[in-house]
């Protein structure tokens, strides 16, 4: 069986105590059933060309930052973050819910703006994300 | 050697009933989509509003599983847009890890099947140079010409095997075989290689057991193993 070639790799932005800043959101803030959503949203985008990455999976956000979109327990999730097409990444920096226009946490935005910088500057604050894959090398 | 598993903190989760159901349900409502995206692109890049005309329906009703996804999707319209595609509709209960390894694989090849007429027309043609070949090979070993070893082994991979010829005719011809692959009638060689040969060819059609051209041979006269 040909297997699926991944085209995008996920990334996180890991913190200083070496945490995976997504890894923490799915784990810790949101509920079974974003997780499972927000996982198959990744299953689809890792195999989609750049190009194909649309609503209602994906949006750009500004010229530096766009959005992960899923919609989960009567919630709109966003996962920010940007693309390292040279090295066919999409690097995650931030998870939100999102009411109206209000994000929760609120400063996500300027986080993800934030992270972004740092990354840019040093690629070693980030990691592989993998919650989404069904299988593994072992 | 690395094998594919999955992945352990999938495992752990698929234990709660209620991860399952959701991860099952939550994959379909995105995959099928995906599908139908991956078809049209495959398709000359279909558009919405012509798959909704094979489908016997709207280009609304193709817009909204694609933006909402498959959810609510009955069998009859999983159907109709089957036949649009020209495709089969596979609807069945698996277990999980069968699931599993659908989601693995989103292949190109996995999401865009060819259509069920490229499928049948491949198939016929199949059926056709195994016919050929299978009346070729005998009247090529009795002639005493020279048989091509890619030849022989193009006829084996069709499956021209089980009804060609005798052993004896095939001996009589001169087989050319590829570097690496002993002739049937080098005996001594083959046996040098049966000895030097590691364990784990030993199953291996072609670099394994008593002499790789002898195995394929014994296929081709007698249809044996």
């Amino acid at each position: 069986m040909i297997m699926a070639q991944d085209i995008w790799k996920f990334m996180e932005f890991i913190t200083l105590g070496g945490r995976g800043v997504l890894s923490q959101w799915v784990d810790k803030e949101i509920e079974m059933e974003a997780e499972i959503e927000f996982h198959a949203t990744l299953t689809v985008l890792a195999v989609t060309p750049r190009d194909l990455w649309t609503r209602p999976e994906y949006a750009p956000f500004d010229p530096q930052i766009s959005e992960i979109r899923f919609f989960a327990n009567q919630l709109q999730h966003r996962v920010f973050g940007f693309f390292l097409t040279e090295v066919s990444q999409y690097v995650m920096l931030v998870g939100a819910t999102k009411k109206g226009r209000i994000y929760n946490p609120r400063e996500a935005i300027d986080t993800a703006r934030k992270r972004r910088n740092l990354i840019i500057a040093d690629r070693s604050q980030i990691n592989e994300y993998t919650g989404h894959k069904p299988k593994s090398v072992s | 050697m690395s094998t594919q598993v999955i992945n352990p903190s999938l495992l752990a989760k698929m234990k709660d009933k209620r991860y399952r159901d959701l991860y099952v349900a939550s994959h379909i409502n995105k995959l099928i989509p995906f599908q139908l995206r991956a078809l049209r692109a495959a398709r000359n890049n279909m558009t919405q509003e012509e798959l909704a005309e094979r489908a016997e329906t709207t280009q609304s009703v193709i817009s909204r599983i694609q933006n909402k996804g498959a959810a609510n999707l009955n069998i009859k319209s999983l159907l109709k847009l089957a036949a649009a595609f020209d495709v089969a509709l596979v609807v069945r209960f698996e277990p999980i890890d069968r699931f599993i390894d659908w989601v693995d694989d989103l292949s190109p090849e996995a999401m865009s099947p060819k259509s069920s007429e490229n499928v049948l027309e491949e198939i016929e043609r199949g059926a056709s140079e195994k016919e050929a070949t299978k009346n070729s090979l005998p009247a090529i070993a009795a002639s005493g010409n020279v048989v091509d070893a890619e030849h022989l082994f193009a006829s084996i991979s069709n499956g021209g095997v089980r009804s060609t010829g005798t052993a004896t005719q095939l001996q009589f011809a001169d087989i050319r075989l590829p570097v690496g692959v002993t002739s049937i009638s080098d005996k001594s060689a083959s046996q040098k290689r049966a000895t030097d040969t590691p364990d784990r060819y030993a199953n291996d059609p072609i670099r394994g057991g008593e002499t790789t051209a002898g195995k394929v041979l014994s296929k081709v006269v007698g249809g044996q193993q």
